[in-house]
């Protein structure tokens, strides 16, 4: 069985000026990762390690200088514009902060209509009764269309855009630190849903942390990046019990739990 | 062990627009000297207001009352605990000024230029290299660093107390370690008490002798801090740590809080936590808990009439 996902040789540097002069560094340096169907693989590593770059490559916010990436067999770099919205519409991505991905001046109806109406050939009717499905779907009341994101608490904020993340109901879910802003009683609230989520829905989750406790709770492997690789790929299971990489150790070692 | 800080009965209202908000609703607390206390809840209920209202650093729109004695000497509750306490902050980019060096600002704090003087405030943070980190300007250092810097500064008013709220949470776990560990070395070096306000129970359990748990403006449970996490009292308490993840938990859903942390604006009646609470009966609407002796000894304290009284 073909990966959902195949990274290959992935290069992404970003230019930066210093001095006058412009340099380039590199972030992501010949990066190699399947994605398998139906799993949820968690990327951990500290700040800077590529993290947020590689998933930013993935869903096309950030365009790699080199390498592939393949999404059921299609490369994505350099595809066609159509073909890239075509791919786009299964591929999602999730901030860790939900107000800043959602537009002040619009209430969520708006929010989560506008996928909708980009995406899909649904009449104005058939997306409202969608809205409201996704809302109840996510816990939430339809009373909720009508408020502004200023109105929401962080825990609701974040439904609202798991929701409008999978409206388009999308076959591979990226993460970037989607629970880092929210309390932990409101944390497992989401972490939950998005369990019981991937069940339903047969989805494939790429989860972005750097909290090794829910990179744990919720991954079948773990992908531990450092300075723009992947330094070791394992299960959930054996990465805790036995790592091999040393930065791998260090990490777990000053990881704390309760 | 003598008291070093005691608050009793903080009250913290702020004025706004759309009516009082009671951010602390009558906080009762004491610091041992030479302690590490941990404060810990979720956003909204009070832990940071608390000291910062002790400390002045509350916008003029607040009314604090309450009595505060501080080396056994009562101190004005609205700000005197500044000339004894130094603060470092959650974010220490924004604690830094982007436009002076770290040398500059931090002569302005201790109230000398000598360099010597600068660079063994930045050994004794754990700064590598402090004299070129002297003339390095806050955006040259990593977070980790910058954070070393903050507590450089807090370290160079010399202060009795120190009170940490969230120092690790803007960082890597790899630089978290290493600065909680430096608060702990400080504490044993300069006889500094610590009061460290996190949402986090594994930080708090790293790090406290003692750990109190607030909610809704209120101390819902305090005790020895392996007390309060191997055999928490509280529903509230009992609650943050299900909801927490953890290995043996790994393929179960785990237990999130029902509901919402109660406006600030609302009145409460009896126990503040009933409304989220799997316990609640009857009895729990009408009066407000008090702090009761609880579990094994008789310094864990919780707030809730469904928990048995210490023997």
């Amino acid at each position: 069985m073909n990966p959902l996902v195949e990274v290959r040789d992935l290069q992404v540097a970003y230019r930066t000026r210093q001095d006058g002069r412009t340099r380039s560094v590199r972030v992501i340096d010949g990066l190699d990762l399947d994605v398998h169907e139906g799993e949820t693989l968690a990327v951990v590593g500290e700040s800077g390690s590529g993290k947020s770059t590689l998933a930013g490559s993935i869903v096309g916010l950030v365009r790699p200088t080199g390498g592939s990436i393949r999404f059921v067999g299609t490369e994505l770099l350099g595809a066609k514009r159509d073909v890239r919205k075509t791919m786009q519409r299964q591929i999602q991505l999730v901030f860790q902060n939900p107000l800043l991905s959602l537009s002040p001046r619009r209430r969520v109806g708006f929010l989560l209509d506008e996928p909708l109406r980009v995406h899909t050939g649904l009449d104005g009717d058939a997306r409202r009764a969608r809205s409201i499905e996704l809302v109840e779907q996510f816990e939430l009341s339809a009373a909720i269309l009508d408020r502004f994101p200023h109105e929401l608490s962080g825990g609701q904020a974040q439904r609202v855009v798991l929701a409008r993340a999978l409206a388009l109901e999308p076959r591979l879910m990226l993460f970037d630190e989607p629970t880092s802003a929210l309390d932990v009683s409101v944390q497992a609230g989401v972490l939950n849903l998005l369990q019981r989520l991937k069940s339903e829905r047969y989805l494939t989750y790429v989860f972005i942390t750097h909290d090794l406790a829910v990179a744990r709770h919720l991954a079948d492997r773990i992908a531990v990046m450092r300075a723009g690789e992947v330094v070791e790929l394992a299960t959930a299971a054996e990465l805790f019990t036995n790592p091999e990489h040393e930065y791998t150790r260090a990490l777990l070692a000053s990881s704390l739990s309760v | 062990m003598t008291t070093l800080l005691e608050v009793d009965d903080l009250h913290v209202t702020f004025a706004t627009p759309t009516g009082a908000v009671r951010a602390v609703r009558g906080v009762t607390l004491d610091v041992d000297r030479g302690e590490i206390l941990g404060v810990v809840g979720e956003s909204g209920c009070g832990k940071s207001v608390t000291f910062r209202a002790l400390l002045g650093l509350t916008p003029a729109s607040a009314s604090v009352t309450g009595t505060a004695r501080f080396d056994g000497q009562p101190i004005d509750t609205d700000g005197a605990l500044c000339a004894h306490a130094a603060l470092i902050y959650q974010n220490p980019g924004a604690a830094l000024n982007p436009v002076f060096t770290i040398g500059q600002q931090l002569a302005m704090v201790a109230g000398t230029k000598d360099r010597a003087v600068l660079a063994a405030l930045l050994t004794q943070a754990s700064l590598a290299d402090p004299e070129r980190t002297l003339d390095s300007y806050p955006h040259e250092l990593s977070g980790g660093m910058r954070q070393r810097a903050v507590i450089a500064f807090a370290l160079a008013q010399k202060p009795s107390l120190l009170v940490a709220d969230e120092p690790t949470t803007a960082l890597d776990v790899t630089t978290q370690a290493q600065v909680l560990d430096l608060i702990a070395s400080l504490r044993n070096e300069h006889d500094l008490t610590v009061v460290l306000v996190s949402h986090d129970l594994a930080v708090i359990g790293r790090l406290c002798d003692r750990v109190a748990v607030l909610y809704c403006g209120r101390v819902v449970e305090l005790g020895q801090t392996e007390q309060v996490l191997s055999d928490p009292q509280h529903p509230y308490t009992r609650a943050l740590l299900q909801s927490t993840p953890r290995p043996d938990l790994v393929g179960h859903d785990l237990a999130a809080i029902p509901g919402l942390v109660p406006d600030g604006r609302s009145e409460i009646v009896g126990c503040s936590f009933a409304p989220r609470c799997a316990q609640a009966s009857k009895e729990c609407e009408t009066a407000e808990p008090a702090m009761r002796s609880v579990g094994d000894t008789a310094d864990h304290r919780a707030a809730c009439i469904h928990v048995a009284v210490a023997p």
